[in-house]
C-alpha cells in the first residue's frame, strides 16, 4: 500500500505484487550447463596459473518491434529476433576478483559482460562454438583485469578500522522457473500503425511544430541464465513503450520539446486511443506555448516539483548514489557511504525499492523483475526510514556491513552487472492535499517576500555528479516551468532553466508533500547500461530550489515559411506559422 | 488518419512544379532553359513526391538567403528506399535473420557558383546532412522534411564556403580549377520504377544458410565461421534543381561463407569469398550448389593456410599474379588511382595523400606499350546505363598503348578535364566518387600460357639472385573480411605510394617445380610505377565481379566488411589475363601472435592437461599446394 496508514499520509494506493508464474525449464538451460561445467572444467584445470571460480552464462532473446510514425507516415517498421550471450568469469577470490573497481571502469572489457550474438536457435553445436569463443575472450580479459586490479591494490594504503568488501557475496543458489513469453508483434504492428499515424497527426498539425514522431517500442525478452553456483533462472519481461516528442524553435533559436511515454507490460495496459490523441494535442499546444514563454531568469525561491518530476528528482538525486558500487570506489563522492543509521532526508520521507511491485494503483511499474541479473531474488529494500539512511540498493558486489545482496544486480546486455535502482518509491508522513499545494507554495513564497515561486511540472531528466574529482552537485533539465505570483497574476510559463544543486542541501528544503503519488516510467542509463525503471513520489513543497540559465544555441529559426504555409497563404486559407 | 489523408491531398501538386532554374552558361551547345525541359513524371507517389521536392528546390534555391553570405545555386535531393535481408548463419545455428526497410534522404546545397563554391573542402564534400523520410513516398512529409534539410544545407554550406575562402586567400600558385562542371545534355528526367514490394525468400534462404553453416561440422580445425547471405532491393532517387530526376532501381544479393582459425603457433588467419548477384535470389538447388562449393573452398583454403609453413624471408623479385590475383591487383591500383576527383582542400592546402596518383600522368606512358586498359560501362558486372549525376556512360580507354589518355571523371573537374565522362558512382548508401565499371586490360603481345609464364617467372627470378619466385592466386577481399586483425599485417601507403591488400593465396615455386603454400607474406606499398614493369601476361582473362565504395577511398582494397558488402558499394568487374611483374617486394609479416586457446573448441577432443603436444613440432608443414587435405586438429590445452 503507498501512502501507509496511521501515519498521517494522504491517499492510500495498492501496490499490486504477484507471485512469478511457474514454467516448463526451456532445453537451453541445460544446453547452458552442459558449458559452464564443460568450459569451467578446463579453467579450472590444474594447468591454468590463475583458476576462474566462477562461470555465468545469461542468454536472452529478445523479439523486437520499432514502429515510428511521423506526421501520418511510417518512418521505420522493424521487427526481429536476436540473441545474445553475456558471460561473466571471475578470477581471483570473492575478496578480490576481476571485478574489483579501479576509478570507475566498470567494464566491458573485464571479463564480466559481452553481449555478443549468437544464434537463435537452441542448437547445441552452435551454442557450444559460440560460447567457446567467447568464454576464451572473457578469460583472457578477466586475466588482465585481476593482474591490473591486484597490483593497484597493492600500491594503495589500507584503512584497517574500515576493512574492505567483497567483491563478490556468497548467495544460495536459486532455481527460478517462468514459462517463456511471446507477443505477436506483427499482429501489434498492423493494430497499433492506424493509431499511431493519427496520433502523429495532431501532434504535428502546427507549422511551429518543427519535427514530432510517435513511436511504439516492444521488447519480449526470455532470459536463460545459468551459473556455476547452481542458479538456473527463466525469466521474462515484456515491455512495451509508445513515446510521442515534438520539437520546436523560439525565436531566440532555442531548441524546444516535449516528450511523453506510457511505459507498459502488456498490450492491454497501452493507453486507449483517445489518451494518446489528447496526449498528443496537449504536448502540441505546450510547445507552442513555450515557444512564446519568456525566458526565465536565474533565480532562488520556493518550488513545487509536482507529479512525476518529484520521482525523477528522487531518482536522480538520491537513487543513484544509494548504489552499492559506489560506496566502494575511491573516486567516487560516496556521500552517503558512512551515514547508515543518520539522517538524509526530512523526518517525515520513507524511501524503499521494491522491484517485486508490479503496479501501483493500476499504472504498471517499469522496474519490475522477480530475479535480478545475478539469480539473486528481487527484494523490497528499506532504504530511508523516517528520513534515516537504512541500506543501499546491492548487487552480490557488497558493501560491508551488509554482506548479502538485495536483488538490485542489473544490466543492459553487454554490460557488467552493478547495483540499479529498480522501482523507488517515496512515502510521506507530512502531507498536504494536492489542491493545496499551490496555495502552500504562494504562502511561503509571501513568507519568505519572494515575488513568485516555481512550479515543476515535467522534468526530461538529469545528472548528478558522483566522483569525488568533481563537486557533489546536481543538474535537473525541466521541461515545463511555471512561475507561481504571489500578487495573483496567473501562472505563467517560462523556459530555459535548469535546477541546480547539492543533494544534501536540496533536500533539506523539503517542507512538506502532496498526497497522491507521481509516477515516472522510464529507461535509466549508468554504468551498467540503460535498465528500465520507476520513480514514485509525491509532489514535493521545496523552501528553496535554485535555477539557472539553460544553455542553448542561437541559431536562427528556418530562414524560409515551411513550404505548408507558404501554399496556404498563396491560397488564402492557411493560418499564419510565425 | 483522416487529417494525415487530407494533409496529403493538400500538398500533393496537381502537376509537377516547375523549377525555375537558369541553365549554367554555355554548359553545351543544346542547352536549353531548365523550366522548358521539365516534362511531367508518372502518377505513381513516388512521382508526386518528386514533384515536391522540386517545388521545395525551386522555392529554396532562390529563396535562401543570408545577409553576405553567398546564396545557393544548385540544391540536390537524393533518396533512397531499400529493403534488406540480412542472414548470417554459424554452424547450423541462425545468428541474424532480419528483415528490414529503410528509407533516408540527403541534401547537397551549393553556394557560390560554379567556378568557386564550398565543395572540395577537406572532410566537408557531397550530402552533409542526412535525415529520415517515410518509407512509403509521401509529398507532404518529405516536403516539410526538404524545407528544413535545405535550410540546414544552406548554413553548412555558407560556413564551409568561407572557410574554403580564407585557405584561398593564404594559398600561393595557381588558383584551383572550377568546383563544377557542366550539366548533362540532354538532362534526364525518368519515371520512377514500379512500387511493387520485393518478394523475397526468407524462409528458403534462412534454410540454405543453416544447411551451409552446418558444413563447419566437417572442418574441425576451423576455429568459427559464418555464411551470409544478404539481399537488398534499394531505389535512389536523385532531383537536383536544374532539373535531373533519376531512378535507380537495384537489387543486389551475396553469398558469403567467412571463416578464421589459427597456425600451431597462433597467427590468426581468415579467409573468405562470395557469390556475388545481381537479383533478389531463391534458395535454389543451382544456388545450394554453388553456396556448398564455397563452403568447401573457403574452409579447405583455411585449412591449408593453417598447415602452410611461414614465408622464410623477405624478397624483391618477380611476382606473377595469376588468376583473380591479377583483376584484383589492377582493382586496388588502378580503380582508385585513375579517378579524376582533384585533392580536397584542407587547412594548409590541398591534401595531395587523397590525390588519385594518375592524375599527374596524363599524356604520360603508365603502363608497357602493348597493354590498353579500357573502361566500359554498357555489358558486365559493373554495367549501368546514365550515372549518379545523369550523365550516359560511354566506353573509354583509359590507357591506349601505355599511356594514360584519361581519367575517370564526375562533375568535378580537375586542372586538366572540365567535364564528365559519365564514371559518377553512388553506393545505397550514397557514397560517391569517380569509380570505374567494367574493367579490361587488352593486350597487342600474344599472351602466355601458365607453364610459360611460370618459366619466365623463374628466369627472371634468377636474375635477381633467386632461385624460386612467388606467384600470387588470390588477395586478401577486404569487403568481405574487413580489416585485418593483425597489427604488424597492417600496410600503410602514402607517400605517393599504394597500399596493397594482403596476399589470400601465395604460392613459393622453386626451380626444383616445388610448390609451397606460404603465409605471413605482404606486400611493400608500391609506387604506381609498378604497372609499366608488367613484363608478361597471360593468354586468357580471369573476369572477375566485384563490390568496393565508390571513389578514391574505395577500390578492392578498401575495408568494407560483411555489414556493408551491399550498402557502401557499387558493382564492378575486372577483366585482366595473368600478369607478371617485375621488381615487387614481398615481405615477411613480423606480428606477435596470441598464445592459442586455452579451452577446447567443441569439435576437438579435450585433451588431458600436460599431455598434448606443446608446440606442433611435428604437424604437418610441408605447406604443398595441397587444397583440401588433412589440416592439424590444434591441442589447445597446455599451450
Amino acid at each position: 500500500m503507498w501512502g501507509e496508514p496511521g501515519t498521517g499520509a494522504g491517499s492510500r494506493i495498492q501496490i499490486q505484487r504477484s507471485e512469478a508464474p511457474v514454467g516448463a525449464p526451456s532445453p537451453v538451460l541445460e544446453v547452458l550447463a552442459g558449458e559452464v561445467a564443460r568450459n569451467l572444467g578446463q579453467l579450472q584445470s590444474e594447468d591454468r596459473e590463475v583458476p576462474a571460480y566462477f562461470l555465468a552464462y545469461d542468454l536472452i532473446a529478445r523479439d523486437h518491434l520499432w514502429l515510428e510514425v511521423q506526421q501520418g507516415q511510417v518512418v521505420r517498421r522493424r521487427l526481429d529476433s536476436d540473441r545474445t550471450i553475456d558471460i561473466d568469469v571471475r578470477v581471483g577470490s570473492p575478496q578480490l576478483d576481476n571485478s574489483h573497481t579501479q576509478g570507475g571502469n566498470y567494464g566491458p572489457g573485464n571479463g564480466l559482460g559481452n553481449g555478443e550474438p549468437v544464434t537463435v536457435q537452441d542448437d547445441p553445436l552452435a551454442l557450444a562454438q559460440a560460447l567457446w569463443i567467447f568464454t576464451e575472450e572473457q578469460y583472457r580479459d578477466a586475466l588482465v583485469a585481476l593482474s591490473a586490479a591486484e597490483s593497484n591494490e597493492q600500491l594503495r594504503s589500507q584503512d584497517e578500522a574500515k576493512p574492505a568488501s567483497p567483491d563478490f557475496s556468497d548467495e544460495t543458489a536459486v532455481v527460478h522457473l517462468e514459462p517463456r513469453v511471446q507477443l505477436d508483434l506483427e499482429g501489434l504492428r498492423k493494430a497499433w500503425e492506424p493509431r499511431l499515424k493519427e496520433a502523429s497527426v495532431v501532434l504535428g498539425d502546427d507549422l511551429r511544430v518543427l519535427e514530432s514522431n510517435v513511436v511504439l517500442l516492444v521488447n519480449v525478452d526470455n532470459r536463460s541464465f545459468v551459473d556455476s553456483n547452481g542458479s538456473k533462472v527463466q525469466s521474462s519481461h515484456v515491455r512495451l513503450r509508445i513515446m510521442l516528442s515534438a520539437t520546436g524553435q523560439a525565436d531566440d533559436g532555442m531548441r524546444l520539446a516535449r516528450f511523453e511515454s506510457f511505459e507498459v507490460h502488456t498490450p492491454e495496459q497501452l493507453p486507449t486511443q483517445a489518451l494518446l490523441v489528447a496526449t498528443a494535442k496537449r504536448l502540441r499546444e505546450e510547445l507552442v506555448a513555450l515557444r512564446a514563454a519568456p525566458l526565465a531568469e536565474p533565480y532562488a525561491g520556493p518550488a513545487v516539483l509536482a507529479g512525476r518530476a518529484a520521482g525523477v528528482f528522487f531518482h536522480e538525486i538520491f537513487g543513484h548514489r544509494l548504489e552499492g558500487h559506489r560506496q566502494k570506489d575511491d573516486l567516487e563522492g560516496q556521500t552517503f557511504s558512512t551515514m547508515i543509521g543518520k539522517r538524509v532526508l526530512p523526518v517525515f520521507l520513507d524511501m524503499v525499492d521494491d522491484p517485486t511491485a508490479q503496479s501501483l494503483g493500476g499504472v504498471p511499474l517499469s522496474g519490475h523483475y522477480y530475479v535480478d541479473d545475478e539469480a539473486v531474488p528481487a527484494r523490497r529494500t528499506t532504504l530511508v526510514e523516517r528520513g534515516k539512511l537504512r541500506g543501499f540498493l546491492l548487487s552480490r558486489s557488497t558493501v560491508l556491513p551488509f554482506k548479502k545482496s538485495n536483488g538490485h544486480g542489473r544490466r543492459e546486455r553487454g554490460n557488467q552487472v552493478t547495483a540499479r535502482q529498480g522501482n523507488l518509491i517515496v512515502t510521506s508522513r507530512k502531507t498536504i492535499p494536492d489542491a493545496q499545494l499551490r496555495r502552500s507554495l504562494i504562502e511561503e513564497v509571501q513568507r519568505q517576500a519572494k515575488p513568485y515561486g516555481l512550479w515543476f511540472s515535467d522534468i526530461q531528466g538529469g545528472y548528478t555528479i558522483t566522483e569525488r574529482s568533481g563537486p557533489q552537485a546536481f543538474k535537473v533539465m525541466p521541461l515545463l516551468v511555471y512561475r507561481v505570483w504571489a500578487d495573483g497574476r496567473p501562472d505563467e510559463l517560462v523556459r530555459g532553466v535548469d535546477i541546480v544543486g547539492t543533494p544534501i542541501a536540496a533536500f533539506e528544503t523539503i517542507i512538506a508533500t502532496g498526497d497522491s503519488p507521481g509516477i515516472f516510467n522510464g529507461m535509466c542509463g549508468a554504468e551498467s547500461g540503460d535498465v528500465p525503471v520507476s520513480a514514485v513520489s509525491p509532489s514535493l513543497l521545496l523552501r528553496s530550489l535554485e535555477i539557472e540559465r539553460a544553455s542553448h544555441d542561437r541559431d536562427k529559426p528556418p530562414l524560409m515559411p515551411p513550404p505548408e504555409a507558404a501554399k496556404s497563404m498563396s491560397r488564402g486559407t492557411g493560418s499564419e506559422a510565425r | 488518419m483522416k487529417a494525415g489523408i487530407l494533409l496529403l491531398a493538400l500538398l500533393a501538386p496537381a502537376e509537377p512544379a516547375k523549377p525555375k532554374v537558369e541553365a549554367p552558361a554555355k554548359s553545351s551547345a543544346s542547352a536549353k532553359p531548365a523550366a522548358k525541359e521539365v516534362k511531367p513524371l508518372g502518377k505513381r507517389a513516388l512521382d508526386r513526391e518528386v514533384a515536391a521536392i522540386e517545388q521545395e528546390l525551386a522555392r529554396g534555391v532562390p529563396g535562401l538567403r543570408l545577409p553576405d553570405a553567398p546564396a545557393p545555386y544548385l540544391a540536390t535531393i537524393q533518396i533512397v528506399r531499400a529493403t534488406v535481408l540480412s542472414l548470417d548463419g554459424s554452424y547450423g545455428g541462425i545468428i541474424t535473420d532480419v528483415i528490414e526497410e529503410q528509407a533516408v534522404a540527403a541534401v547537397e546545397v551549393r553556394v557560390g557558383s560554379a567556378a568557386r563554391d564550398q565543395s572540395g573542402t577537406f572532410g566537408n564534400d557531397g550530402p552533409q546532412l542526412r535525415f529520415i523520410i517515410s518509407l512509403e513516398p509521401s509529398a507532404a512529409l518529405t516536403l516539410h522534411k526538404v524545407w528544413l534539410a535545405l535550410d540546414q544545407g544552406f548554413r553548412m554550406a555558407t560556413a564551409t564556403f568561407s572557410q574554403k575562402q580564407a585557405i584561398l586567400a593564404r594559398l600561393a600558385g595557381e588558383p584551383p580549377p572550377p568546383d563544377l562542371g557542366p550539366k548533362p545534355d540532354p538532362m534526364p528526367r525518368q519515371a520512377a520504377p514500379d512500387d511493387s514490394s520485393p518478394q523475397l525468400d526468407r524462409e528458403g534462404l534462412r534454410g540454405l544458410v543453416a544447411q551451409l553453416s552446418k558444413r563447419f561440422v566437417d572442418h574441425p580445425a576451423v576455429d568459427n565461421g559464418d555464411v551470409f547471405v544478404q539481399v537488398l532491393r534499394t531505389t535512389v532517387t536523385t532531383v537536383n534543381s536544374e532539373g535531373l530526376v533519376l531512378h535507380e532501381r537495384h537489387d543486389r544479393a551475396v553469398l558469403a561463407v567467412v571463416a578464421d582459425t589459427r597456425a600451431a603457433d597462433g597467427m590468426h588467419l581468415d579467409a573468405g569469398a562470395a557469390i556475388h548477384l545481381q537479383e533478389l535470389p531463391r534458395a535454389t538447388d543451382a544456388l545450394r550448389k554453388r553456396g556448398e562449393q564455397l563452403v568447401e573452398g573457403v574452409l579447405a583454403e583455411l585449412e591449408a593456410q593453417a598447415a602452410a609453413p611461414m614465408m622464410e624471408e623477405d624478397y624483391d623479385g618477380p611476382v606473377l599474379f595469376r588468376g583473380p590475383a591479377a583483376a584484383q591487383l589492377l582493382a586496388s591500383t588502378v580503380a582508385t588511382q585513375v579517378g579524376g576527383n582533384p585533392a580536397p582542400l584542407g587547412d594548409a592546402g590541398r591534401v595531395r595523400d587523397f590525390e588519385p596518383h594518375w592524375q599527374d600522368a596524363l599524356g604520360k606512358p603508365v603502363m608497357p606499350n602493348f597493354l590498353d586498359l579500357e573502361d566500359d560501362p554498357r555489358e558486365g558486372f559493373g554495367r549501368y546505363a546514365i550515372d549518379g549525376q545523369g550523365f550516359v556512360a560511354q566506353p573509354l580507354t583509359l590507357v591506349k598503348a601505355g599511356v594514360l589518355r584519361e581519367l575517370l571523371m564526375t562533375r568535378t573537374p580537375n586542372k586538366k578535364r572540365a567535364a564528365s565522362n559519365g564514371r559518377a558512382r553512388v553506393s545505397p548508401f550514397l557514397g560517391v566518387g569517380p569509380t570505374i565499371s567494367n574493367l579490361s586490360v587488352k593486350s597487342k603481345k600474344r599472351g602466355m600460357a601458365r607453364a610459360q609464364l611460370e618459366r619466365e617467372l623463374l628466369r627472371r627470378a634468377r636474375e635477381d639472385g633467386y632461385e624460386f619466385a612467388y606467384v600470387v592466386e588470390s588477395l586478401r577481399d577486404n569487403n568481405i573480411l574487413g580489416p585485418v586483425d593483425r597489427e604488424g599485417a597492417t600496410g600503410y601507403g602514402g607517400g605517393r605510394k599504394v597500399s596493397l591488400p594482403l596476399p589470400g593465396r601465395i604460392v613459393r615455386i622453386d626451380a626444383s617445380g616445388k610448390r609451397t603454400l606460404v603465409r605471413g607474406a605482404m606486400f611493400s606499398p608500391v609506387s604506381m610505377r609498378v604497372l609499366r614493369r608488367i613484363r608478361a601476361v597471360g593468354n586468357t582473362a580471369n573476369v572477375m565481379p566485384m563490390r568496393f565504395p565508390p571513389g578514391y577511398n574505395g577500390g578492392f582494397g578498401a575495408e568494407t566488411g560483411m555489414d556493408d558488402i551491399l550498402s557502401q558499394t557499387v558493382d564492378v568487374q575486372v577483366s585482366s589475363p595473368d600478369l607478371l611483374l617485375d621488381g615487387l617486394e614481398v615481405l615477411v609479416e613480423r606480428s606477435e601472435n596470441e598464445r592459442l586457446p586455452v579451452l577446447a573448441h567443441p569439435l576437438r577432443p579435450t585433451t588431458v592437461p600436460g599431455k598434448d603436444k606443446a608446440d606442433g613440432d611435428d604437424e604437418d608443414d610441408d605447406g604443398e599446394d595441397d587444397d583440401g587435405g588433412a589440416a592439424p586438429v590444434k591441442s589447445p590445452a597446455g599451450k
